[in-house]
Parts: structure tokens; C-alpha cells; sequence
């Protein structure tokens, strides 16, 4: 039972840590929070339907597909909306108020697009269970948690470790620096809410086949990848992967040896113990002040 | 400056034309205007879409026949949300619209925070919701014609009790009537004898539940009540299969198709008490009058309704129309009147009877359990292998 819930609390820490993952680009590359980022993996579970379930294309073309579509989704989103107020020199806190704005225009948008009834995902792989340690796992579950892992170290390596993450790093430390080096830091900005939005979008399809697929799924969730955001060290790579599973552990195993009526109040309670003790998170991540 | 007027105007004119069209022909005396609080957004919108859509086709259906006493039926609605706050102020709105009767909202909590102001203004009002709670404030004017929890609670544990269940866990979410549904169930399984070895609660929009799973295992529970509504439905029951709970489990209303759907096998072993099913596809129904409405549905909306919420609301333009008829006048105090009176209407729940003096429709209700992923009494399942295989655990 104890490895069960310890899985259990992987797989949804993991999907927190993809969210928490795209908060911490976009922080690192804007200075800025997106809260419309667990309502992008809502978008991203039924564009995943979509072309999975609807179009018949194999899972992970339909994974490919959903995470092109939300990076353009994304790229937009920072390019039309985002930086049109930026440029307008509002304060930041306007520009975080317009990302909830679109938090809820979405949840809108979707239900207008796909009506309000819960859609059921097939299954993505042959199998239903895989045993590990004799503990039965849902397939869809240990795929997730490996595609998370995977997809937090490509993220590591092309911002250390590629010409354009580089440029990306500079254009968020300084955007004139950067600028005078030839590098374009608007575009890189614009890729940063493209990729942060792609992960949303593939933490949505690979919870898809999981919980099945509902306009309220990323409502919950985005919030508490914003959490782990901060436990991590937020703008913190490997330390959103990290909050993320941490947040999941906790309230997974809280709820399970403790007390579920207060998981919620203990992951959330957990937030404000960092930001009063630990306000640069796990990872140690000063925060930027621009 | 120039903006911010042009803001103002534009702000202005929306609200007017808002006003406009919402007020619609409500003045008309050739109408009977039915006002439809219901969540169309959020969590439960589901619900509340598929119970506008039945009023929707009552309405066509009601006006295709020469109306209610000759009277066109005009449907206003407004999205409350499935929350207290905004179903009060939909309530002063539809108040303040003039409608002749409401239907709604299929969202307990939601008629027990407006049902005040209905019952104020005299407006015959039809909740469809299940929960107990607002149908105990005692307002004249409320009324339901789907069912009410508490009165097929007791026919859950009577069958817990026959069946020699000792130990039940409780699974359930915090909103009013799954909260309701907790005490009611908790009260009648102590009254019964039988043990509630633990109550895990769950927040709305949370979808991993192992913590609550394990604990309701680890407290050796031989079944599971189930008290949620909504997407929740599909996702405990496959992660508590996922964790190895085999037994039986019973939910505190419809486990809906669109959870069966989703949850597949994990589904099986789940029962309930209710007065109907929801549907796949037509050809699945048997019963000629469900059916009926069915295809109407389908004919209007292209689609079945997944909720029962459709049947809820449908149920309640039936009464309503009866109501009217057997006043004789689309005058409120009179038809609410009326419906203490009514008996042996015909509606998608069986035959409504209103003159247990309660101001409820329905009475009893049939026990469906789920095996094989399709819906069959509880009496078709009696010595089915699964059956055997989970009561000879008890």
C-alpha cells in the first residue's frame, strides 16, 4: 500500500512539476506569473482527445501535435497580449491580473469548443498495469512520470546547453545586453511562454488516459504547480521537478496516514512555511527585481 | 477622458441590451415565462446544460401542443454557477424578470441560498437538486420531482443489511448534498448496525485521491458509499480498483454514463438507488416513455443527455404543466396550490404523487448496479459471478 500511494504521489507531483516548470520559465524569462497555465494543460488534454481519440492519430503524433499547437498557443499569448500591455508600461501586477483574465476565457473557450460532458480517453497502451515490487501501476501513470523526467532534462540541457537557450538566459538577465549581442530578446521571450505553455499542454495529455478529460482538470492542478513552483525555487529548473513531487508526496502521503479533509490546507500551509522561511525555495533561487 | 467615456457608454450599452433581451417578452400576458437558474459553467456545468436543454425541449413540446392554458412557454436562464453567492443574484434577476415559475438548479446548495427569495416573491419553484436540506427549510413554494436522497438512502442500507455488511467506508466530496448525503447515510448505517470505519472528504478539482484510497483500505472497509457528483465519480472508482478494492460500492445518487465511460471495468460492482438511467444510445432504453424524451432530446440537440440532471429538469416542466392545467390559471399562489394536489402524473421517474403533504413527487426508487460495464437491477444481479464473488466476501 505504502509504494502504491508513493507512486500515486509521483505521478501527480510530476504533472505539478511540469506545470511548475513552465511558472519557472516564465518568470525567468518575463519576471511575470501566468495563471492561466493549468487551464493550457486543460487545453492540451482535449486537443490530445482530439486527435487520439477523435482523429485516430497514434498517441504520440497527437502528443507532438497538442505540444505545437500550445507552443504557438503560448508564443501568441505572450506576443498579443502579454507584451502589448508591457508596452503599455502598466504596472506588473495588471499584466498578472490579464493572465487570469485568460485563465477563465479559456476555461470558457473550451467548454464552448467541447461542450460540458466528460470525455473518456482509450487506453495508450496495450497493457493496463505494469508490476513493479508486485504493486500493479497503471500504464498511462509510470509513462508519465518517465515523460516528466525526460522532459525536465532536455528543458536543463537546451537552456545550459544550446546557443538558444543561452540566448534566452541572457535576454531574461538583461534584455539590452542581449539585444546588443544580436540577439532578439522579444522572440526569445516569446519562445519561453511557447515552451512553458507546450509542457501544460503535455502534462494535460498524458493525464488524459489517467483521470479522462474535464474542462475543471487543470483548475486544481495549476494552482499547485504554482506551489511547487516555490518550494522548488521559483524560475528554478530542476527545483520545480523537484517542489512539484515533493507538493505530491506530501499531500498524497498526508492525506493517506493523516488526515485528507486538511491535504489541501497542508499543501498550501507548506507554501507559506517557504515563503516566510525559505522564500528562495529549495533550490535557493533569489528572485529577480526588476 | 475621451476613452474612459467611450468605456462607460460601451459598458452601459451592454448592460442595456443584456437588460433587453433578458426581460424579453416576460411582460406579455400570452406567455408563461419558466425561469432556468442552472450551472452552464464551471465544474457543474455539465449538469446545468443538460438540464436547460430538457426544459428547452418540454418547452418545444408544451408550445408544439398550444402552449400551457394557450399560453406560450418562454425560457429564461442564467448560469448561477452551481454557487451560492451567484445563485442569489440570478434569483433577484429572475425575480425582477417576472417569470411565472423556476426550474433549478440542479445544484443543491444553489436553491437553498435563492430558495429564500422564490419563496418571498411566491414563485412556484422547482429545485433539482437532491439533496435533503432545502426541501427542510419548509417554503411553500419549493418543490421537487426528482429524488430526494434521503428517501433512497434508506433503501441502500436496508440492502447493505440483507446482504450482511458489516463495515462501510465513506468516500465523499464537501459540497451540500454530498455532505448531506454523508449524514443521512452515517445516521441510517448506525441505526442499522453497521459500522462507518472512516469518512475521507475530498476538495473540489482534486483528481488524485490515493491518500483517501489507502486510508479507506487500511480501515478494512467491506464496501464503499460514495458520496460525489460529477467528473469525481469515474476517478475514485478506478483508483479504488487501481488500489485493490474489489468489493461493492454504492453512490449516493445516478453513477452516470459518461463516468461509465470513462472508468470502464473499474465501474463494475458500483450500485445506486435511483428512479432512472442514463443512456449511451437510444436503442439502449426499454422504457417507451424515457425513450420518447430521449429521441426528442436527440432531436433538438444532436446529442443524449449524459446528466440526469435532463431528467430532473424535464420531470419538473411535466408537474409544472399539470399544476397549471389543474389550477385552471398561471396565477403562482394558485398553481403552487396545485401541486399538493397532483397524483399520478407520468414523468421519466415513474408516476409523481404530491399529496404526501411533503412537497415531493417521487417516493420510491430501484436499486442498479453495474456489471460487465452495462446497468442492471440489483435483482438481475443477484447470483451473477460477480455478485458471488464480492457477497461471498460479506
Amino acid at each position: 500500500m505504502l509504494f502504491q500511494v508513493i507512486v500515486s504521489g509521483f505521478v501527480i507531483g510530476c504533472v505539478y512539476g511540469l506545470i511548475a516548470l513552465g511558472y519557472s520559465l516564465i518568470y525567468k524569462a518575463s519576471g511575470l506569473m501566468n495563471f492561466a497555465q493549468g487551464d493550457v494543460l486543460t487545453l492540451g488534454c482535449f486537443l490530445g482527445y482530439t486527435f487520439y481519440t477523435l482523429l485516430g492519430l497514434p498517441y504520440w503524433l497527437s502528443l507532438i501535435i497538442t505540444a505545437a499547437i500550445a507552443f504557438f498557443f503560448g508564443m501568441g499569448e505572450e506576443r498579443f497580449i502579454i507584451r502589448k500591455l508591457q508596452n503599455k508600461n502598466v504596472l506588473t501586477v495588471y499584466v498578472v491580473l490579464a493572465t487570469i483574465s485568460i485563465q477563465y476565457i479559456l476555461q470558457n473557450s473550451i467548454q464552448a469548443i467541447w461542450g460540458p460532458n466528460m470525455l473518456s480517453y482509450p487506453r495508450v497502451f496495450p497493457w493496463n498495469n505494469v508490476t513493479i515490487f508486485g504493486v500493479n501501476i497503471q500504464t498511462e501513470s509510470v509513462f508519465c512520470i518517465i515523460m516528466s523526467f525526460i522532459l525536465m532534462m532536455l528543458l536543463q540541457v537546451f537552456m545550459n546547453h544550446t546557443k538558444f537557450g543561452t540566448a534566452m538566459r541572457a535576454s531574461a538577465l538583461d534584455a539590452k545586453a542581449a539585444k546588443a549581442c544580436g540577439i532578439n530578446p522579444s522572440f526569445a521571450t516569446g519562445v519561453t511562454w511557447g515552451i512553458a505553455a507546450a509542457l501544460a499542454a503535455t502534462a494535460g495529455i498524458l493525464l488524459g488516459p489517467i483521470y479522462g478529460v474535464f474542462i475543471m482538470l487543470g483548475q486544481t492542478i495549476g494552482r499547485k504547480g504554482f506551489a511547487a513552483a516555490i518550494m522548488g525555487g521559483y524560475g528554478n529548473v530542476i527545483g520545480a521537478i523537484v517542489g512539484g513531487v515533493l507538493l505530491g508526496l506530501i499531500e498524497t502521503m498526508s492525506a493517506a496516514y493523516w488526515s485528507s479533509t486538511y491535504k489541501d490546507m497542508i499543501a498550501y500551509g507548506l507554501l507559506l512555511i517557504f515563503l516566510y522561511v525559505k522564500p528562495t525555495g529549495i533550490f535557493n533561487e533569489k528572485a529577480l527585481n526588476r | 477622458m475621451k476613452r474612459k467615456m467611450l468605456l462607460v457608454s460601451l459598458a452601459i450599452l451592454l448592460i442595456a441590451s443584456v437588460s433587453l433581451f433578458a426581460n424579453g417578452s416576460s411582460e406579455s400576458s400570452d406567455t408563461y415565462v419558466i425561469g432556468v437558474p442552472q450551472p452552464l459553467t464551471g465544474t457543474n456545468a455539465q449538469p446545468g446544460a443538460c438540464a436547460l436543454n430538457a426544459v428547452k425541449v418540454a418547452a418545444k413540446q408544451f408550445n408544439d401542443a398550444g402552449g400551457i392554458l394557450g399560453k406560450t412557454v418562454e425560457i429564461i436562464s442564467y448560469d448561477d454557477q452551481g454557487s451560492p453567492e451567484e445563485s442569489v443574484r440570478v434569483a433577484q434577476r429572475l425575480v425582477s424578470d417576472g417569470v411565472d415559475a423556476i426550474i433549478g438548479s440542479c445544484i443543491s446548495s444553489a436553491v437553498l441560498s435563492a430558495g429564500q427569495i422564490y419563496e418571498n416573491n411566491q414563485i412556484p419553484t422547482f429545485g433539482t437538486g437532491t439533496s435533503p436540506t432545502w426541501m427542510a427549510q419548509g417554503w411553500e413554494y419549493l418543490f421537487r420531482a426528482c429524488q430526494n436522497n434521503d428517501f433512497a438512502l434508506p433503501l441502500v442500507v436496508d440492502k447493505l443489511t440483507e446482504l450482511g455488511v458489516e463495515r462501510v467506508a465513506i468516500f465523499a466530496g464537501q459540497d451540500d448534498a454530498a455532505v448531506a448525503g454523508v449524514n443521512t447515510f452515517t445516521e441510517l448505517a448506525n441505526q442499522a448496525g453497521i459500522t462507518v470505519t472512516t469518512t475521507e472528504y475530498y476538495v473540489e478539482g482534486n483528481t488524485d485521491f490515493s491518500g483517501q484510497v489507502a486510508r479507506i483500505i487500511n480501515s478494512n472497509a467491506q464496501v464503499v458509499f460514495i458520496s460525489t457528483f460529477g467528473p469525481t465519480q469515474p476517478l475514485i472508482a478506478r483508483q479504488l480498483r487501481q488500489f485493490g478494492f474489489n468489493g461493492l460500492c454504492f453512490t449516493k445518487d445516478i453513477y452516470q454514463v459518461d463516468a461509465l465511460q470513462v472508468a470502464g471495468a473499474a465501474s463494475n460492482g458500483i450500485a445506486f438507488a435511483y428512479p432512472y438511467l442514463t443512456y449511451a444510445s437510444i436503442d439502449d432504453c426499454k422504457d417507451p416513455f424515457i425513450k420518447q424524451f430521449l429521441e426528442a432530446y436527440y432531436e433538438m440537440f444532436g446529442e443524449l443527455p449524459v446528466s440526469d440532471c435532463a431528467y430532473r429538469a424535464y420531470d419538473s416542466m411535466l408537474v409544472l404543466k399539470a399544476a397549471v392545467e389543474a389550477a385552471g390559471t398561471t396565477e403562482k399562489t394558485a398553481v403552487a396550490e396545485a401541486v399538493n394536489t397532483l397524483s399520478g402524473v407520468q414523468t421519466l421517474a415513474g408516476m409523481q404523487d404530491f399529496t404526501y403533504g411533503d412537497r415531493e413527487g417521487l417516493h420510491s426508487f430501484n436499486i442498479f448496479v453495474i456489471d460487465n460495464e452495462q446497468y442492471i437491477t440489483f435483482d438481475e444481479w443477484v447470483g451473477s459471478p460477480l455478485y458471488n464473488e464480492i457477497v461471498s466476501q460479506y
